[in-house]
């Protein structure tokens, strides 16, 4: 080989080499940079709090899922039960993590619940960057330096002392552990940034964590929370990834306000009628006296108080739903009023055109009859125009506060949560969605079900298969077009039902389990009937008797062999006789 | 440190829960671009201080090394596998590792036209095995709380992307000017660029 083709081929070689590596380096860098986060801000998904039928801080049992709005999946993110609570979650603006607080169960709850099938915890890693793994149990009092852990204070210092002078004041200050969390949307990742002591200790201390979120800086370095120390509360950060942790200043918000820029926090003093705008780096505080009222003793609404778009002013909605924007450069205030519609609820500035997206039409009287219509509006803040999106019909609920809103980050979906009757008569949690052309609802309290029963259980008998007569009326159980699947239908003020049931062996006892959603018995589907029957006989006639999720999964679990009859009792009882073809 | 972030914005989802924090400082890319970066701003150093990448290409045992860090990445960098902040630099560090012994012998040679500078015997391997075990123990005490490392490790991170830059350009520019040169000088149809391009 002469020296010319030398050359040639080692500069072939150095050629490969040299592609072999820009590639490789190209599509790491693109894969990085463009890595799909498991949600972004384009509301495909929600991450939502989802309790069983009633008010939230009323009820047992929480858990957050992320639900695929396209798809309808629903994934896990954490749950708690007893008196354990969880808040509302809050996506980060890149979509990669799910903010939210945790109050654990007492220890008593939690070794009765430790007995429990499926009821611990166990979801993706542990955490990893546990400050200290304090046991979360209400301690009997606190040293006031332990409810102003936050390393930095930053302005006003007199205030904080003065709040540490009032608790130090107080004998007998309980407290209970909070825990902030983040978790990636796809459940497999979670950490635990802070576990931080809020002054309280009974229920509705407890339960005032359903009403609040932890808010994302914009560059999603930084997340925001409030703490509860006894009559004041104060708005505090943690730098995610050194965990240095910030005190702002005091407030009554219970969601965070950050400007869009990153710079400013905003809170406000509820016994002065007083918002409050604070740089995040300590260097400014203002405070502006105004003379507008906010809720009426409740929990204000989780966003009352938001940045325009510039990060010039502070919005601030009043009780009657009017919204308030105070320059915090000059101090002015503006008024932001709908003529056509009654109320600026729910607002949220999208994140597409950076207008103010909100509801019109919804009560701002408790005692008012529920709206029957409510519009999705728009209002661009710098010429105040107006425009109706789409205007809505809710449906029938069973909760008279017709429901809680929400609008998406992109100003085109409206979501309720609210409480429905199924054909039942019960009362079931769902959510309903509307983008103007379509209503869609999804009921949520199946997902905080177990499945009781698997494809082994299930049974047939022809027995069953007839028309069935009782005092209020007809009810007809055909052979499903599935197999060892019932379908039965019945007649209630002139409307014709349809659901469809599994036959199921428990411990000696058969059930019938009904769906009111036949796709919901498909294979592969989760096995959680909307109601369960127990079959006490079928001959000579067909007695049925009604019996609650709950309570069928607490007598499998009491019961070691089989079930009893006194077990379940004698309630809900119905007796059906044949019709004879 | 705001431009430095903003340039490595383009080039890392910048995840802040999964970025080192050096003495309260918060690197600007996550943790798997830090080692990437890094350990292409020291394969770097290490080549200009050996020399050997103007020679040749790296000797076959070496290359097969680059090889298998490169394959490496896939398995962790779709998370198949992700044991955490540690291994996440590791595979950084290696795959930076083996982009720039690839790139800047490559770059050397293509840049003098297929000729090597320097000798031609066939370099050493010892002091590259003994750099790579260097590279491999990195994520046993990275990082270091200091504000010193933290400048130290922005300055090898910002090294090692000004060596792909500078490789790429000094391709890119070379490229241009044989373009520049059979196009322009000596029209698109002359038969003697041509043929002088193709033997390239």
């Amino acid at each position: 080989m002469n020296t010319q083709e030398v050359k040639t081929v080692g500069c072939r070689k150095a050629w490969i080499a040299f592609v072999a590596a820009s590639s490789c380096l190209l599509i790491y860098v693109m894969a990085c940079v463009m890595s799909p986060p498991g949600w972004s801000p384009d509301s495909s998904k929600i991450a939502i709090l989802v309790t069983p039928p009633g008010k939230p801080e009323d009820t047992k049992e929480f858990a957050i899922f992320v639900y695929d709005i396209a798809t309808g999946a629903h994934t896990l993110l954490d749950e708690v039960k007893a008196d354990g609570v969880l808040s509302a979650p809050a996506w980060s603006p890149d979509g990669k993590w799910i903010a939210y607080y945790r109050v654990e169960p007492t220890p008593s709850e939690q070794v009765r619940l430790s007995s429990e099938p499926n009821a611990a915890v166990s979801l993706g890693e542990q955490p990893q960057k546990t400050p200290e793994d304090k046991s979360d149990q209400s301690a009997p009092s606190a040293p006031a330096e332990e409810l102003f852990s936050e390393e930095n204070q930053m302005l006003p210092p007199f205030m904080f002392e003065l709040a540490e002078e009032q608790v130090a004041d107080k004998n007998d200050v309980k407290t209970f552990d909070v825990k902030l969390i983040i978790a990636a949307p796809d459940g497999k990742e979670r950490e635990t940034l802070l576990v931080m002591k809020w002054v309280g200790d009974d229920d509705e201390d407890r339960k005032v964590m359903v009403y609040l979120r932890p808010t994302w800086s914009p560059d999603c370095k930084r997340l925001f929370y409030v703490r509860d120390i006894g009559d004041e509360r104060y708005t505090a950060s943690i730098d995610i990834a050194t965990g240095t942790t910030y005190a702002h200043l005091l407030g009554c918000v219970l969601t965070p306000a950050v400007s869009p820029d990153g710079k400013w926090v905003a809170s406000y003093l509820e016994d002065d009628d007083t918002p409050v705008a604070s740089r995040i780096d300590g260097s400014v505080c203002k405070y502006f006296k105004l003379d507008l009222e906010i809720g009426d003793g409740d929990p204000p609404m989780l966003d009352f108080m938001f940045w325009s778009p510039d990060s010039k002013k502070v919005l601030v909605m009043d009780k009657d739903l009017v919204l308030h924007g105070i320059d915090i450069a000059s101090g002015q205030t503006e008024l932001y009023k709908d003529p056509d519609a009654n109320s600026i609820a729910y607002p949220v500035i999208s994140s597409t055109d950076k207008k103010l997206y909100y509801l019109g039409g919804c009560r701002t009287d408790e005692e008012g009859p529920p709206p029957q219509t409510i519009s999705l509006k728009r209002m661009d803040l710098q010429t105040k125009r107006t425009r109706t999106i789409f205007t809505f019909r809710l449906p029938e609920l069973s909760d008279d506060g017709g429901g809680v809103f929400s609008i998406s980050p992109n100003g085109k979906v409206v979501l309720a949560r609210a409480v429905m009757d199924d054909a039942f008569g019960k009362e079931r949690s769902v959510l309903i969605f509307w983008d103007g052309k379509t209503q869609k609802i999804v009921k949520t309290d199946r997902w905080l079900l177990k499945p009781l029963y698997g494809d082994s259980n299930l049974t047939f008998e022809e027995k069953l298969i007839g028309k069935w007569r009782d005092e209020d009326g007809l009810i007809s159980i055909a052979k499903g077009t599935q197999g060892k699947t019932y379908k039965l239908t019945w007649v209630e003020e002139d409307k014709e039902h349809h659901a469809v049931a599994n036959l199921v062996r428990l411990k000696g006892m058969t059930f019938l389990g009904v769906f009111l959603d036949e796709s919901l018995v498909e294979p592969g589907s989760h096995l959680l009937p909307d109601m369960f029957m127990r079959v006490v006989q079928t001959e000579p006639k067909l007695t049925l008797q009604a019996i609650e999720y709950n309570e069928l999964a607490e007598v499998l679990e009491k019961a070691a062999e089989s079930i009893r009859p006194e077990d379940i009792g004698n309630e809900n009882i119905s007796e059906f006789e044949r019709v004879e073809p | 440190m705001s431009v430095i972030a903003h340039i490595f914005s383009f080039l890392c989802s910048q995840d802040a829960s999964r970025s080192f924090a050096v003495a309260g400082h918060l690197l600007p890319v996550c943790q798997r671009c830090a080692g990437l970066y890094l350990g292409m701003g020291v394969t770097f150093v290490y080549l200009l201080l050996k020399r050997d990448y103007r020679r040749d290409l790296p000797p076959r045992s070496v290359v097969y090394v680059n090889v298998a860090c490169l394959l490496a990445m896939p398995v962790f960098g779709f998370h198949l596998l992700d044991p955490g902040p540690a291994w996440r630099l590791w595979s950084g560090l290696v795959y930076g590792n083996a982009i720039v012994f690839l790139l800047a012998p490559a770059a050397s040679i293509i840049s003098n036209e297929g000729g090597r500078t320097g000798c031609h015997a066939e370099p050493s391997t010892a002091s590259f095995w003994i750099f790579f075990a260097f590279l491999n123990s990195m994520p046993l005490w990275f990082p270091a709380q200091s504000v010193w490392f933290y400048y130290a490790g922005l300055l090898f991170m910002l090294v090692g992307l000004l060596c792909v830059a500078f490789c790429v350009s000094v391709v890119a520019v070379l490229l241009i000017k044989k373009l520049l040169i059979s196009a322009v000088l000596k029209g698109v149809n002359n038969e003697y660029a041509r043929s002088q391009n193709s033997r390239l």
